[in-house]
């Protein structure tokens, strides 16, 4: 009986559609948390341009031009200037982002911890972190890239 | 029943004779036309199959820039150079990957490899279909 049930074509389906449901429904919770901590991210980075980046040129309606900052977990990219504990640096997005050094932040280059001091402008890094309320990146951890003979670590677009 | 005794029993029900070499020029008849639909399916893949393979190509190449372009290759790159520190922070890592991802390049790739599969085994059973074309045991066929 049980073998019977268990062989079924409609219990084979029906696990079948389940699954493909909570599948599906996992990943639309997983798109929408990091939809909401993007979103959070963009709306910051925007409120603080101007403090940190300087005021730039704005649309008609008074939002920045461009898609924003793409990526708030992390970015890969030339560094643009080294303020104290914070460096900015444009990505692939090419938006200016601003990656805040904190104590728990590990900083590498080939196979050595270096210190922040050790970053120039002109670097290529790429770092992962957490996006903090002004719309910066609290980084978790920052590589510091060789340079590639084109001087760019993205190709030219 | 073989398809001589069917075709005997259905003159015999029509009450009269049957013209001497009707059943032969029936088989036949059937066997080329199914040979020509195999076939006919066949090449029909198989261009398909060919185009697809050139436009997933197409689609390789873009989502391998893409991938260089978005930051998502450096940034896996991190397990590599990194592995401690990667695994220490591990969810920010994963999160960074996730959104460097250039999904349409992906979505395009995917969707070309799908296309690509089911066109392959259409064309391949497609071939056994050829092969197992119905001869009814006739020489000229």
């Amino acid at each position: 009986m049980l073998d019977n049930v268990l062989k079924s074509r409609w219990l084979r389906l029906s696990v079948l559609i389940l699954l493909a449901l909570v599948f599906l429904l996992a990943a639309f919770w997983f798109g929408m948390a990091i939809g909401e901590k993007r979103a959070d991210f963009r709306n910051h980075w925007s409120e603080n341009y101007g403090k940190f980046f300087g005021e730039p040129r704005r649309g008609f309606f008074g939002e920045l031009p461009g898609s924003g900052p793409g990526n708030p977990f992390g970015n890969a990219g030339t560094v643009l200037s080294v303020q104290g504990n914070a460096i900015v640096a444009k990505g692939s997005d090419n938006n200016e982002k601003t990656i805040v050094i904190t104590s728990s932040t590990v900083i590498t280059e080939r196979s050595e911890t270096v210190a922040l001091s050790d970053i120039k402008p002109g670097d290529l890094i790429v770092a992962i972190g957490a996006p903090n309320e002004s719309g910066q990146i609290d980084a978790k951890l920052i590589r510091i890239f060789p340079a590639p003979l084109n001087g760019s670590l993205l190709p030219k677009q | 029943m073989d398809e001589s005794d069917r075709f005997g029993k259905i003159i015999s029900e029509l009450g009269s004779p049957a013209p001497a070499g009707l059943l032969e020029k029936i088989l036949f008849s059937i066997t080329r036309r199914e040979r020509r639909s195999a076939a006919l399916k066949l090449g029909a893949y198989s261009s398909a199959s060919v185009i697809v393979a050139v436009l997933l190509s197409f689609s390789w190449s873009a989502a391998n820039a893409a991938f260089y372009r978005s930051g998502t290759s450096q940034l896996f790159s991190l397990v590599f150079s990194d592995f401690r520190s990667v695994l220490a922070n591990w969810n920010y890592f994963i999160l960074s990957v996730f959104e460097s991802l250039p999904v349409p390049e992906i979505i395009s790739l995917l969707i070309s490899v799908a296309v690509l599969s089911v066109l392959v085994s259409l064309a391949v059973a497609s071939i056994r279909n050829v092969g197992r074309v119905r001869n009814f045991g006739l020489k000229h066929a």
